[in-house]
């Protein structure tokens, strides 16, 4: 067997590195429209030939070592594991693009360059010499799309070619003045550094990285003889030394632009245009909303909830037509079955109440999920999200968040386990524990479900168009008023991060990955459906269906309820869920939700959300079986003495602490038990206080006063006193002592 | 003057960057060096989005008000 080629990619944010690694591995990993989408390196095989191993950094301005991501990118560049580093690169914005590329070529490493969105480049009218570019730069230089997958071949070709080199020795030169000083520095790099490495360590040496300095042991004789090159030159040149090479390269990329690029008459971009109305500092925000709703609107309302009537009804419902026949029902089908096999009532039941009743609900939600999906992936990827960002940075920073910390919140929109994965990118540690508390706040996907279920219950129809928006900006609300508060206590107090983004141009994603980013998420969701819910609902179904016979005449004895003698029509009122709930129910009785039904639906939702609505199908079926009606909205409704307490129950378990897998990536990414605990307990706290405050307030408003009324009022004034206190003397003074903290 | 009191359509020169050092360093990677140009796409309460090397940057008020310009 040949031994394996290593490929890196390498480039700026955004510039399509993993749109291309996603295309030539197969492989389906997460692709955004805005910058800092890849956080960590991933690794797999081409899929054309498996003796090529690629790996995709994550998206990088420099190769200094100052930020995680560059850290990362830069430590495997100079572990000496790859065998070529394909440099992708941004046509459309070539000359930023290229500060990187002049610092990956100097690591003497053999170098691929991909130009990148060069058929882009070709429609807006400019031209750009690829032969002399190469020339420049002393690497070769491939014109490729890898959106459409056009010039891949002739790259990945190119690589091969290049990977069986040993290395290259950099082109490129700054200023006569520069190089003298490089020059003396390079002679003063050990011997042992191999020749092609020695122009990186020497321009390294002069920025004065100290790691680079480690990384080579220089002696401390060499590393005087440095410092006073160095600083000799800091005088000539009156700058510091990182911004003299900085200026260099910059020089020196207007001198390869002005020879390699024929740039056509410069008129306003569509971008610009667009940008000039949805940054606008009247309209930017209201249009932000009106997106929003339009997004819930179309998901919740209109064609998803026709998809979802659909499966409920007819599929899982009463049967349906197909070409005029017939055709019945998944449950009807399931029971046809089971009694041709001969199986007893308590399995009929198991399968039949329990698991379909339970993933049925579930499943009837995939065509709203698929609408949600559709639309939030092109927002994702046209370009939008960014732009949310920049204008939700006017909002946040009144509180003393940087718009940074709103990117995780919208990628939660979808899941809430990229979203909390999402806050790496927010460099300032307490803005970024912050984030990960209040992100999952957002309804997610799986919230949906719950959202859509309230929204039948509490209206009975689908005509509420109002309230599925209402839950997401519920969550928005939420997220600020935590930020407010929290900010002005000493564990998050400190001065908002500078907000500082690329934008990139609008474009309209390729049908092929917004398919495969639907499927995806749709494709998880079905996943989860029939795993983490299936157990849970068989879960629930043993629970509700055993129990003592407690009732009067009963026998007092434990067993399956259903078979039991003189058993009552409401038997699952005796079962262990029923204990079980009712010894915790009355931590929500304040709420308005102390049925043990509410409770356990809330107990299982933290597992995974979509349980809430599953569990609710799956008791409501139990207790309902026989009954002509399946409505779920009715019966859940049913649950509850007050629109109140449907409304507490919602907003809890919106805000909540989220899933396992949720949980489980914010225990990951806090990488403390301690924050942990502080995050979920939270979470779950606050959400209590929004239930209580909503239950309270709407039994006040029909006249119903009790101590809990006293308890929510003081809940609502603590809030609005730390909300509206003005920001403690001396917590936004302590900059230093958090940039300390962070390093 | 800083580049937060430029107005959208102007195209400026950086002629210096202010504060501390990672701020500094960071803007300076992005191409705010001695002389870029730097293009005015929209403006909104100080906050300002710009065009400069060929990109496109969302910029927060305090952090323009580091950048001056003529």
């Amino acid at each position: 067997m040949a031994t394996d080629i290593r490929v890196a990619l390498a480039g700026n944010p955004n510039c399509g590195k993993t749109t291309l690694f996603n295309r030539i591995t197969g492989q389906n990993g997460y692709v955004g429209n805005w910058p800092g989408v890849t956080v960590e390196k991933k690794e797999a095989r081409l899929s054309s030939d498996k003796n090529v191993v690629v790996t995709d950094l994550p998206g990088i301005y420099s190769l200094s070592p100052y930020s995680p991501e560059e850290q990362v990118s830069r430590d495997y560049l100079m572990s000496g594991e790859p065998d070529v580093v394909v440099n992708v690169v941004d046509a459309t914005n070539l000359e930023r693009n290229l500060y990187l590329t002049l610092q990956v070529v100097e690591t003497g490493l053999p170098v691929v360059i991909a130009l990148n969105m060069a058929d882009l480049v070709e429609k807006s009218g400019d031209k750009i010499d690829a032969g002399k570019l190469s020339q420049r730069l002393g690497a070769p230089v491939v014109m490729i799309s890898a959106l459409k997958g056009s010039g891949v071949d002739e790259l990945l070709r190119t690589a091969r070619q290049e990977a069986a080199k040993a290395g290259s020795v950099p082109a490129h030169r700054f200023d006569s003045a520069i190089e003298g000083v490089l020059d003396d520095i390079e002679k003063l790099v050990p011997a042992g550094v191999e020749e092609g490495k020695r122009r990186y360590y020497a321009v390294k040496l002069f920025e004065r990285d100290e790691l680079a300095a480690k990384a080579i042991s220089l002696s401390p004789a060499s590393a005087a003889k440095v410092e006073a090159l160095v600083a000799q030159c800091e005088k000539d040149c009156d700058d510091d030394a990182e911004s003299i090479i900085t200026g260099e390269r910059y020089a020196l990329i207007a001198h390869i632009m002005d020879e390699c690029v024929k740039k056509a008459p410069a008129k306003m971009s569509t971008s610009e245009k667009i940008d000039r109305i949805v940054t606008n500092r009247i309209l930017g925000l209201p249009i932000f909303l009106a997106v929003m709703f339009g997004v819930y609107y179309l998901a919740i309302s209109t064609f998803g909830t026709a998809g979802t009537d659909w499966v409920n009804d007819n599929l899982f419902g009463e049967g349906w037509e197909l070409f005029g026949a017939a055709m019945p029902s998944v449950p009807d089908v399931v029971t046809g079955w089971l009694e041709a096999a001969g199986a007893s009532a308590m399995v009929t039941s198991l399968v039949v109440d329990g698991v379909v009743a339970g993933v049925g609900a579930v499943l009837g939600f995939i065509p709203q999920m698929v609408v949600l999906f559709i639309l939030l992936s092109f927002l994702e990827d046209c370009g939008y999200m960014a732009r949310v960002a920049f204008v939700m940075d006017r909002v946040f920073r009144r509180f003393g968040l940087s718009g940074k910390s709103f990117i995780p919140m919208l990628v939660s929109t979808g899941c809430g386990v990229p979203g909390v994965l999402a806050t790496k990118t927010i460099e300032n540690e307490k803005d970024r524990r912050m984030t990960v508390m209040t992100t999952t706040f957002i309804p997610c996907g799986a919230k949906l479900p719950i959202i859509a279920l309230l929204m039948g219950a509490l209206v009975g129809t689908s005509d509420a168009t109002w309230i599925a928006p209402l839950f997401y900006f519920l969550g928005v609300v939420a997220v600020i008023v935590s930020g407010i508060m929290l900010k002005k206590t000493k564990l998050f107090a400190g001065r908002p991060t500078p907000f500082v983004m690329e934008l990139p141009s609008y474009h309209f994603p390729s049908i092929r990955s917004w398919a495969l980013h639907v499927w995806e998420r749709v494709s998880a969701y079905i996943k989860k459906a029939f795993t983490i819910i299936f157990a849970s609902t068989v879960v629930v179904w043993f629970l509700s269906n055993f129990g003592t016979a407690g009732w009067e005449g009963g026998s007092g004895a434990f067993g399956f309820l259903p078979d039991m003698e003189g058993v009552p029509e409401e038997f699952t009122d005796y079962s262990v869920l029923a204990m079980l709930g009712g010894a915790i129910a009355w931590i929500f009785a304040p709420l308005g939700f102390d049925s043990w039904q509410a409770t356990a639906m809330s107990v299982t939702g933290l597992v995974a959300k979509e349980n809430v609505v599953a569990t609710a199908a799956s008791l409501l079926h139990i207790a309902d079986a026989g009954e002509t009606d399946p409505s779920l909205w009715a019966a859940f409704a049913g649950m509850f003495s007050t629109m109140g307490g449907i409304m507490a129950f919602g907003a809890f378990n919106l805000l909540c602490a989220p899933c396992f897998a949720a949980m489980g990536t914010i225990r990951a990414q806090m990488n403390s038990a301690k924050w942990t605990a502080i995050a979920l307990g939270y979470e779950c706290g606050f959400a209590w206080v929004v239930g209580l405050m909503i239950n309270q307030f709407y039994l006040l408003a029909q006249g119903v006063v009790s101590v809990w009324t006293v308890v929510a009022v003081a809940f609502a004034a603590l809030i609005l006193f730390q909300v509206f206190r003005p920001m403690p003397k001396g917590a936004w003074d302590d900059e230093p002592a958090a940039a300390a903290a962070t390093a | 003057m800083p580049l937060s009191m430029a107005k959208a359509g102007d195209t400026v020169r950086v002629v210096r960057v202010r504060g501390g050092e990672e701020l500094k360093r960071h803007l300076s990677n992005l191409g705010f060096v001695e002389g870029s140009e730097v293009h005015v796409v929209n403006q909104a309460l100080g906050n300002i989005i710009v065009m400069v090397k060929g990109s496109r940057l969302g910029i927060d008020s305090k952090t323009a008000m580091r950048v001056m310009v003529a």
